[in-house]
């Protein structure tokens, strides 16, 4: 009797949790391994706001998956663990700690994460992100403290704190800079319409700048803007955008560009490689365009679909759907990410 | 009693030891045998990808003995500008240096560290040339950049009276005119141009041959003459729109930058290229006010040729990288008004080993911009010499491979005119050997050789715990002050002395060579145990290379296999490990140098 196919998804979000409750579906005697560089595992990033901020809500509460589950799934569950390189001729994912781990298939889904823009980079340590679990617990240790906090770009990010913070009377200030408000397509009516809109929830918008550096002033940091602006505040929150994570792939010679540079099938360029979620970079004749996929609805079901095509269909990617942003009761159109309301229920 | 007895210096106790403040070399080794060479060759990566073969572990180990004139002068006998190298050589050490390879971290700052040693080397210290008298010939050498100035110092180091003609109103080529003053600073540039002109040569400016001075004259009033003359036609597209107020070629564009101009170029420029040159002018235009800056690449960031440090800076100051397209047509009626671009998906690869982009049906799209520049390179241009002479398939002037000479005798030629466009390093390299080719025909024999110099070394010269060491970061000014005044301000600050020293540590210095004396080994395995690497070896055979050095080493688990324990060198991070541990002392370290000797009549 043949081997069983040895399934290793690095990545531990929605594209690779829903890709490996599919391929068990699909395939009972499979083996199914996730590796992950987080220490926790799999929760919903749509409910890390709320966790923020509701003082009883635990970690534990975000998980969909318990750990039990994966158990009997037979699905081995690999955490804090670090790939840092690929050998696709021998079938082979080395982690850190030295150890290699041989694949039959492979699935990348190793997310993104947010934005540092270079001019910052060195100030990292000064700035929160929010993105991750560990991020969430991080924050929220202090939230109770944070009067103000400012948004460094706009950002689902943001919005999604912003959600969370403005009825707790947090004050807020987003930083936009001239040509992005990722996810929108972004023009000249977009960028003030969405400009008015947020001062009409009462966030302070510095309009067309960049926040050049940031300093520690006593308990509080003092953005500094290009057009010489300074803003004294508790939190300055990294928001321009999300960057997948493919840097160790280079040198396996899998081809990268914002992210993995996958097919209509989602398969990368090796051989028995695939890739799904936010890492994946697909071009979409409709849009005579590369784009990445945003949000865990879309990567859930593209996790599913790679599932599939994993195990020997043909299904094309699709172009995720455009979802609608309101806030103060104006609407934008967005590339693909869910629906989102910074106003009451409408 | 008072003491009468003379002590002579060689009674004393610690004469024949190894301190700081002394060293007895005992024994040191020439050798042409071409094995040596090949041991170099596969042992010190650095110095093999380097275009002028530098003795980087060399240079590198006097920075951390502080001995930066030293330093300086070991890199300027092959490279003759290690100040201006050490800012803005394209670096192919780098990549191949060891401490990059697998597990071993990250490669170090060789470049930054030739810097370091131009930074801190004593104020007026001693310029050493080998001298030969003179020959009483003459040479021509058409063109000041880097290729005419290797060519122009080592034709006057033999002694033949070198007279320069220069296009410009100032000498350097390229690295005056294509190199923007924030990644080198023209005091510099200049200082180290006087360092080769104060040999005697004769530099002649604002001459343009084919011009104002024909080729064939030059020719008939010198002994020979040396061609380095750059590769200054930029490449075209030949795609509509091209020749819109607004489309600059990168070179055009430097130039204008390098001699003052302040070009019209509006809020949105979209770069096409994907070289130093492109970075440039992304960088330039920022200076010189533009709101937003594309580069467009036709594949993606990972194939470019600049270095990631490179990429950084670029981003740093504003300037955005858009892959996988590739430029249509320059669209606009009596100025650029935007551009034509298509998509392009990853293909194969060119013979060169560059990466394809190719483009996909029907993906066009329309960019808005104020000015477009190409930054796609450029090639030499022979019109001007106004002679016919021998081409190559691809254009370029054939050479006679023994005598480096083209189809018109007495002509040669070096840098970019050659092959065109490379870079600094390469040219340099270039004009040395045909400074070396000229000198052979004109003298009709060789007189200047290089050797490989073994020198036995005392101990092991570093620590293990060096290795650890990460690589120290240059430093850089803040964006405020890049942008501030012309703009021109350098942006790399040089590291300061603590920071050097260590880096300097991180060389593994390939050049030592470690060798188990199998005569004296006991096979105890102590070195085997104390090893960081899979670097000594069990050896059933050697496989040798064409040249007789050794390539790599048949282990074998088997003892009765066995012939010989040995290290493998290219494995060895030269830690010291074994020799510190070894309980019979049989484990020889030598020095493995190659320098340049003349060779007696």
């Amino acid at each position: 009797m043949a081997e069983p196919l040895h399934f290793v998804i690095v990545g531990n979000g929605p594209a690779g949790n829903e890709a490996a409750a599919a391929l068990r579906g699909q395939d009972p005697k499979a083996r199914i391994t996730i590796i992950s560089a987080a220490a926790t595992h799999y929760l919903r990033p749509e409910k890390l706001a709320a966790f923020l901020v509701q003082p009883r809500h635990r970690l534990k509460d975000l998980y969909i998956h318990p750990y039990p589950w994966y158990e009997e799934q037979r699905i081995q569950l690999r955490l804090n663990q670090t790939v840092n390189r690929i050998a696709p001729e021998q079938k082979y994912v080395y982690l850190n700690h030295k150890e290699r781990v041989r694949y039959d298939r492979l699935l990348l889904v190793t997310g993104a994460r947010p934005r540092v823009p270079e001019r910052l980079a060195s100030l990292s340590s000064l700035l929160t992100r929010f993105a991750t679990g560990a991020d969430a617990l991080l924050l929220k240790r202090g939230i109770a403290q944070v009067k103000h906090m400012t948004m460094l770009g706009g950002d689902c990010i943001a919005l999604e704190l912003a959600q969370a913070l403005l009825p707790r009377g947090v004050r807020l200030t987003f930083i936009l800079d001239e040509y992005r408000f990722w996810p929108l397509e972004f023009d000249e009516g977009v960028k003030k319409r969405l400009a008015d809109s947020l001062e009409k929830k009462g966030i302070e918008v510095v309009r067309d700048d960049l926040a050049v550096s940031v300093e520690q002033a006593g308990d509080e940091l003092l953005v500094k803007t290009r057009g010489g602006k300074e803003v004294k505040t508790d939190r300055a929150c990294l928001s321009s955008g999300m960057v997948p994570a493919v840097e160790f792939l280079a040198s396996a010679g899998i081809d990268t560009q914002l992210g993995v540079l996958v097919d209509d099938h989602l398969q990368t360029s090796r051989p028995d490689i695939w890739a799904a979620g936010e890492c994946a970079q697909v071009y979409y004749s409709e849009l005579k365009d590369y784009r990445c996929s945003t949000g865990s609805v879309n990567a859930e079901q593209q996790g599913r679909l790679v599932a599939r095509n994993m195990l020997g269909a043909k299904e094309m990617v699709k172009l995720p759907e455009p979802g609608r942003v309101t806030i103060a009761g104006e609407h934008f159109t967005t590339y693909g990410w869910k629906g989102f309301s910074l106003d009451e229920k409408d | 009693m008072k003491e009468t007895r003379l002590y002579l210096p060689s009674e004393r106790e610690d004469f024949h030891a190894f301190t700081p403040a002394r060293k007895v070399v005992r024994d040191i080794i020439f050798s042409t045998d071409r094995r040596d060479f090949g041991w170099i060759k596969e042992n010190i990566p650095c110095q093999r990808a380097c275009p002028a073969s530098t003795n980087i572990p060399g240079y590198i180990r006097c920075i951390f003995e502080e001995r930066h004139g030293r330093s300086y002068e070991l890199n300027r006998f092959v490279n003759i500008l290690p100040g201006v190298l050490g800012r803005i050589c394209a670096r192919p050490c780098e990549p191949a240096c060891r401490h990059g390879f697998p597990d071993n971290g990250d490669p170090v700052a060789i470049c930054h560290l030739k810097r370091v040693a131009a930074d801190f080397r004593p104020e007026g210290h001693r310029l050493q040339e080998q001298l030969f008298a003179p020959s009483g010939k003459k040479v021509a050498v058409i063109g000041s950049g880097p290729a005419g100035l290797g060519a122009a110092h080592d034709l006057a180091t033999f002694g033949h009276q070198v007279t320069m003609y220069e296009a410009e109103k100032e000498p350097g080529g390229m690295l005056r005119y294509g190199i923007p003053e924030f990644r080198l600073p023209r005091p510099l540039l200049a200082t180290e141009i006087a360092n080769v002109l104060r040999l005697g040569v004769d530099l002649h400016l604002g001459v343009r041959v084919g011009r104002d001075l024909e080729l064939a004259e030059i020719l008939d009033k010198h002994d020979a003459v040396i061609l380095s003359a750059g590769a200054y036609r930029p490449n075209r597209l030949g795609m509509p729109g091209e020749n819109l107020p607004g489309v600059y070629t990168g070179l055009e564009f430097m130039m204008r930058v390098n001699e003052g101009e302040r070009p019209e170029i509006g809020q949105k420029v979209l770069v096409v290229g994907a070289g130093f040159t492109a970075m440039d002018c992304a960088r330039s235009s920022i200076r010189l006010g533009a709101k937003r800056v594309l580069i467009n690449l036709l594949t993606t960031e990972e194939f470019l040729t600049v270095d990631q440090e490179e990429i950084f800076q670029v981003k740093y100051e504003g300037g955005e990288f858009r892959g996988l397209v590739s430029i249509q047509e320059v669209l606009g009626k009596d100025k650029v008004q935007g551009a034509r671009f298509q998509r392009n998906r990853l293909g194969g690869w060119t013979e060169r080993g560059e990466r394809e982009g190719v483009p996909i049906p029907d993906s066009d799209f329309f960019d808005s911009a104020d000015s477009v520049i190409l930054a796609i390179g450029q090639r030499p241009d022979p019109s001007f010499l106004h002679l016919e002479l021998d081409q190559t398939e691809r254009g370029f002037l054939r050479l006679n491979p023994q005598t480096g000479m083209t189809s018109r005798n007495r002509l040669f030629i070096a840098g970019d005119f050659g092959a065109g466009a490379s870079n600094v390093i390469s040219c340099i390299g270039s004009g040395r050997r045909a400074a070396w080719a000229v000198d052979q025909y004109l003298m009709r024999r060789e007189r200047r050789k290089n050797v490989v110099r073994f020198e036995y070394m005392p101990e092991t010269l570093r620590e293990r715990k060096w290795d650890f060491i990460p690589r120290q970061p240059m430093p850089t000014l803040e964006l405020p002050n890049r942008l501030a005044g012309a703009g021109q301000s350098e942006v790399e600050t040089g590291l300061d002395p603590d920071p050097a020293r260590e880096e300097s540590k991180r060389c593994y210095l390939c050049y030592l060579r470690f060798e188990i004396d199998a005569a004296r080994c006991i096979y105890c395995r102590w070195c085997m145990d104390v090893m960081p690497k899979n670097c000594i070896k069990l050896a059933k055979e050697v496989v040798r290379n064409s040249d007789g050095s050794i390539q790599s080493v048949v282990e074998t688990e088997d003892w009765s296999q066995a012939a010989a324990v040995v290290i493998d060198g290219k494995e060895c991070i030269r830690c010291g490990n074994c020799f510190r541990v070894c309980p019979v002392k049989c484990i020889e370290i030598v020095k493995v140098e190659m320098m340049e000797q003349d060779v007696e009549a």
